[in-house]
């Protein structure tokens, strides 16, 4: 019996830790630019499918995706040649610049068979961006449009994005190293070395955005953005460069959390989306604002499906996502009771 | 003395509905200028235009002698026109001194000495701040709010400052601490924009005025001469006669 | 008949034959886009009301499960079990909706994507009785009156009959009293409340007939396929549907059916193209996606005002004859109407208002005015009921102030200071809302055209009402296409249809030029000699000055002076509180 709620606890805790880089990823990008992401999952599915790429010795399709979004990029902003063109000059090369360091970061690191830590810093390298562009394409050309257009245009993005995974990689299962294999008896409990390192890389990345936002200027922009949209740009901080970045960073999470899990399922074009969409039920406990609170959402996520998982397993999803709506209503009245003071 | 900011026939509007019918001023290096009149008037959607988060519907405005038209608000804090906002809009989580950093948000590679000296500066001009430097803006008193604003405007080392309403729902004896700072500003030759409703505050302050009516300019001149002028009052208060007259069709 | 309503049947007659001409392969295609158009519909419906579903397939799933499951089980006749399983469905949507309608911003979206996420999860899950990922086949064939329908083409013509009934019903809706209620949920909330709908219960019926709409495709779909299972409920479908309705746009339920149509002819097509390059799996949600994407970003009223700019103007409701009777508005020129006494608000640590006291008697003219802060708008919420004060009392008519929905039915209506027009329906119809309160035709009423009289006099009312005010050649022009100073004059007779005692309007004269200004003062002054009692909150002074009777003047929060224009221009305190006091150097 012992052992069963350890193991449970041990695998809810994975979990939990898992879905708390997607709801971090969440939480920065709502409160930045006010965009609820259902897309965000899908940088999960990214970062674990180039990794699968790298660690197998392919060019990952991560990168033409890539190199095509700078073009587009390239492309639609265009209208800049006319404002300024020494500007849009420095812009252009920027991106070329921008995408053929990509391609050659890529084969180098496949030249060279970087073990898994180095391969994963290429991934992230090359799938971050991937958001501050879908940033570009999709929430930049209209900012003052309502949550629910946001939601709508993520949902596209997110169909968008798993068709082009499922024609590049196809609909089969890619098998992903882990960062080191094996595990320990912990007592009666056997715990891979995955989930040790899934805990410390995710409180690195915690960690590592704390520092940000906390000790460095564009962190504290970041935040400023966040809490006053208007005072931001009044202090000169350009809030589409924030919103980008928040889009960047929330993808960097997204696609570490995918790399980490991807050894424990195997990575495939639609691993995303569930995974996101549980990050969202833990946040939405936090409101998608409130980062601690979010947290205690995700282990109670984590929690439930490995509860569930092992008592009704076909009930997992089901009771999950029921979960949801108990949290918003409470959230909701709790937001009223603070609105009311 | 040079002319800084150049306007001419400035309309300004919200969809449909026009705030600012056609306005021309100018602003000289080194002069401060307010403009006074009753809310609804047209001030605020002025100082929106000039900062950039408002685009006119037509009209030319310069700032030493470049066209704002296509510039975002962070090219125009670049070129030192900055605002104190009426509703101060600070962030309520960060700290005082996190806000005078932000304020300088676009010189941040000039070095820590330069920014460290700017916060002295501000520090020695508003006191006040440097024992609330810790404190989370959210917390602070409106008096202090507005200090904040102020400090944080001046860090971008602004050309043109723009101060919005700072009297707004702040007792007499915290408006004279911040008409002071503004008197030291304008000693040391600051160019300035002062929008407020208290005409007698403001005129008491600038060098010249312009009173604003329902977007139109219907008075302006030297401030000692605006405050004995009627047309003041007939802003605020209106006479009426426009529109006694009117009878009904029917 | 107009050249619409002769347009419109000559295309159901079209689509009603269609299955009938098509090679046998394409009548179930043509089957499922009759389904999917009838689920579309009713998306429509909830983006008119500024709602959003993403989890639609899970009522069409709910719909199918439900009818197949009974019949298969029982044997009772699938005509039953379809009325049965739509109205469990409907049920089910009511609590659904009672819950999460009251989420507010981005929660909604969210709820709906979990309960979709958690029902087709059920289905899959709760294998002893749906039969899991696999499914059940042997699905009982439809019987409509004992007759079953096994026939195909029959079908098809079947699906599409509904479908087309259900997208009469809604456009018929779309010009009644409900119609125009619904449209009211997706701009503020204060405009549904300032004209009497309640709009909490509007919105879970819009909800739940949406989902009556869904579980009836489903239905539909089950028993067409006679094979049941989870795939074709799951999130693609929530998504796709979502894609169709956006598509065919909100602004009338037939964007559906296009949207619908388009999206389905451009899968085959992409299949097909697909599948001649040698890809296979369901790559077309790429250019689905992309779709979505464009479409919200450049043409977020989507396709149907493309198609309707090719159409002949639609035929008008009636609003000839007599419309709703008018109060009677002269009496005693003493009565208080509306009674403040001792009113205060705080908000925190801030005394927004403190002992504010004043009346409104019968046919006055009454200004409110201050300077920036004096809490002018706080109380003129209080007023209109959208704000509680905390402190003294409001009396109307001698009676306590209620609940801000019902103050219209007591005789008081307002305008808004930001205009709130519906800008997609016509004048008209925005004026005709003002009735909402004095008429009675509900929903089913309203979607089976039982409304006629009632509602031709509600637009008869409103037609007046624009005569009155100096718009009837505008009544039937969309509302946002008119200028500010005519909207602002739409939002006065919009007000005067609710026949209302007391007339409050807030800043009417703010953004209007001069000349629009005249025509507003004209307007004021003919209401005034009709004897409505108006108090008006204005920045204005010139304007308010030339109008009113009566200043009541309020700064930080306490009334500081009151009487004719004249008075008060010359009263010191309200000169100072508005130019300031002079500056006290020594301070």
């Amino acid at each position: 019996m012992i052992d069963t709620v350890l193991f449970l606890l041990v695998d809810g805790l994975t979990n939990g830790l898992v879905y708390a880089l997607l709801a971090l990823s969440l939480v920065l990008v709502f409160t930045v630019t006010r965009v609820v992401n259902i897309a965000q999952g899908e940088y999960v599915m990214l970062g674990a499918l180039t990794l699968a790429d790298l660690l197998q010795g392919r060019m990952p399709g991560t990168l033409y995706l890539l190199i095509g979004g700078l073009v587009l990029c390239i492309v639609l902003d265009a209208g800049r040649w006319r404002r300024d063109w020494r500007q849009a000059l420095l812009y252009t090369t920027g991106l070329i610049v921008a995408g053929v360091a990509a391609l050659a970061l890529t084969r180098c690191a496949l030249a060279l068979h970087l073990p898994v830590i180095g391969m994963m810093l290429v991934a992230l390298i090359l799938v971050a961006p991937l958001g501050a562009l879908i940033y570009r394409f999709t929430v930049h050309p209209i900012p003052n449009a309502t949550t629910i257009v946001f939601v709508i245009i993520s949902v596209g993005v997110s169909m968008s994005l798993q068709g082009v995974a499922l024609l590049i990689w196809g609909a089969n299962p890619y098998p992903v190293d882990p960062i080191a294999a094996g595990g320990l008896m912990m007592g009666p409990v056997f715990i891979p070395y995955q989930s040790f390192a899934i805990l410390i890389t995710a409180l690195l990345a915690m960690g590592g955005l704390y520092v940000f936002s906390e000790f460095t200027l564009l962190g504290k922009a970041l935040q400023a953005s966040a809490m006053n949209r208007l005072g931001a740009q009044f202090c000169g901080i350009p809030v589409n460069m924030t919103g980008a970045l928040a889009f960047l960073l929330a993808a960097a999470f997204s696609a570490v959390s995918g790399m980490l899990l991807a050894p424990l399922i195997t990575a495939n074009y639609e691993m995303g989306f569930m995974v996101g969409l549980k990050g969202f039920v833990g946040g939405a406990m936090g409101g998608l604002i409130d980062y601690p609170l979010s947290l205690v959402g995700v282990m109670i996520v984590g929690g439930l499906e490995s509860t569930s998982a092992y008592v009704a397993s076909a009930y997992r999803d089901v009771l999950v996502f029921s979960l949801l709506i108990p949290i918003l209503l409470w959230r909701n009245t709790r937001s009223r009771v603070e609105a009311r003071r | 003395m040079t002319k800084l900011l150049d306007v001419a026939n400035l309309t300004v509007g919200y969809g449909e509905a026009i705030a600012l019918d056609g306005i021309s001023f100018s602003v000289a290096r080194g002069e401060f200028v307010t403009f006074i009149g009753p809310n609804g008037a047209g001030k605020t959607t002025l100082l929106n235009n000039l900062m950039g988060v408002l685009q006119q519907k037509s009209g030319t405005v310069t700032f030493g002698g470049e066209d704002l038209k296509t510039l975002k608000p962070e090219a125009r804090v670049a070129r030192g026109i900055v605002i104190v906002p009426e509703r101060r809009e600070l962030f309520p989580g960060l700290s005082v001194e996190d806000h005078l950093r932000l304020g300088a948000f676009l010189r941040r590679r000039e070095g820590r000495a330069r920014m460290a000296s700017a916060l002295d500066r501000i520090y020695a001009l508003l006191p006040k701040l440097k024992e609330r430097r810790r404190q989370l803006a959210g917390t602070l008193s409106g008096g202090e709010q507005q200090m904040v604003a102020v400090g944080r405007a001046l860090m971008a080392e602004p050309q043109l400052l723009m101060l919005d309403e700072p009297s707004t729902g702040l007792a007499p004896r915290i408006t004279e601490e911040i008409f002071e700072a503004i008197d030291r500003l304008k000693a040391a030759g600051m160019t300035g924009i002062l929008v407020e409703q208290n005409a007698h505050l403001a005129l008491s302050v600038a060098d010249r005025g312009f009173v604003l009516e329902v977007g139109n300019v219907v008075a302006s001149g030297d401030a000692d001469n605006l405050r004995q002028d009627p047309r003041v009052l007939a802003a605020y208060l209106g006479a009426g006669d426009r529109y006694r007259e009117i009878a009904t069709d029917t | 008949m107009s050249a619409r309503a002769k347009l419109a049947l000559a295309v159901s007659a079209v689509l009603l034959v269609v299955p009938w001409l098509l090679p046998s392969f394409y009548v179930g295609i043509f089957a499922y886009a009759g389904i999917y158009a009838l689920v579309a519909v009713g998306l429509v419906l909830l983006l008119q009301a500024g709602q959003i579903s993403l989890g639609q397939g899970a009522f069409m799933g709910l719909g199918a499960y439900g009818s197949a499951l009974v019949a298969r089980a029982y044997g009772i006749d699938t005509m039953i079990t379809l009325i049965m399983s739509v109205c469990a469905t409907a049920l089910v949507a009511a609590l659904i909706g009672f819950i999460t309608l009251r989420l507010r911003g981005h929660y909604l979206p969210l709820a709906t994507l979990a309960y979709g996420i958690a029902l087709a999860s059920l289905f899959t899950a709760w294998h002893e009785v749906t039969g899991g990922a696999s499914g059940l086949d042997k699905i009982p064939a439809l019987r409509l009156f004992g007759f079953e329908i096994t026939d195909d083409r029959l079908y098809t013509q079947l699906i599409w009959i509904v479908t087309l009934l259900a997208v009469l019903g809604l456009s018929r809706l779309r010009t009644s009293r409900t119609g125009r209620a619904i449209a009211t949920l997706e701009a503020h909330d204060g405009l549904a409340q300032a004209f009497g709908v309640d709009t909490t219960v509007l919105r879970v019926k819009v909800f739940v007939f949406s989902a009556v709409l869904a579980a009836l495709g489903g239905a539909l779909y089950v028993h067409l396929l006679r094979f049941v299972s989870p795939s074709p409920f799951g999130l693609l479908t929530s998504f796709k549907l979502l894609i169709m309705a956006v598509v065919g746009g909100p602004m009338s339920a037939a964007g559906g059916v296009v949207g619908a149509l388009a999206m389905e002819s451009a899968q085959w097509t992409l299949q097909d193209v697909l599948a001649r390059w040698g890809l296979s799996g369901n790559l077309e949600v790429i250019v689905f996606g992309v779709i979505l994407v464009v479409m919200l970003l450049k043409w977020p009223q989507g396709l149907w005002p493309a198609v309707e700019k090719f159409l002949p103007k639609p035929s008008l409701r009636s609003r000839e004859g007599h419309g709703l009777p008018r109060s009677v508005l002269t009496g005693n020129r003493s009565e208080v109407l509306l009674r403040l006494d001792g009113i205060g608000i705080r908000f925190g640590g801030l005394q927004a208002l403190e002992g504010v006291s004043m009346e409104l008697k019968r046919g006055e003219f009454v200004g409110l005015i201050g300077p920036n802060g004096a809490g002018k708008t706080t109380l003129f919420s209080i007023i209109s009921g959208l704000q509680r004060q905390t402190a003294g009392r409001v009396t109307l008519f001698g009676e306590p102030l209620s609940a801000g929905h019902t103050l219209v039915q007591r005789g008081m209506a307002r305008t808004f200071q930001h205009v709130q027009l519906m800008s997609d329906l016509s004048v008209i119809e925005n004026v005709a809302l003002g009735a909402y309160c004095r008429t009675r035709a509900g929903f089913v009423r309203g979607l089976f055209a039982l409304d006629a009289e009632e509602n031709r006099r509600a637009l008869a009312c409103a037609r007046a009402a624009l005569e009155r005010v100096g718009l009837a050649a505008e009544a039937d022009l969309a509302a946002g296409s008119l200028p500010l100073g005519k909207q602002r004059i739409v939002e006065i007779a919009r007000a005067l249809v609710a026949d209302p005692q007391i007339l409050l309007l807030d800043e009417p004269a703010a953004g209007l030029r001069f000349s629009e200004k005249l025509t507003l003062v004209k307007i004021l002054r003919q209401l005034q000699a009709e004897h409505v009692t108006i108090l008006l909150v204005e920045h204005d002074m010139e304007l308010v000055m030339g109008c009113v009777e009566r200043l009541v003047v309020l700064d930080r929060g306490k009334i500081i002076a009151e009487g004719s224009p004249k008075d008060v221009q010359a009263n010191p305190a309200v000169i100072s509180a508005y130019l300031g006091g002079s500056r006290d150097k020594a301070a």
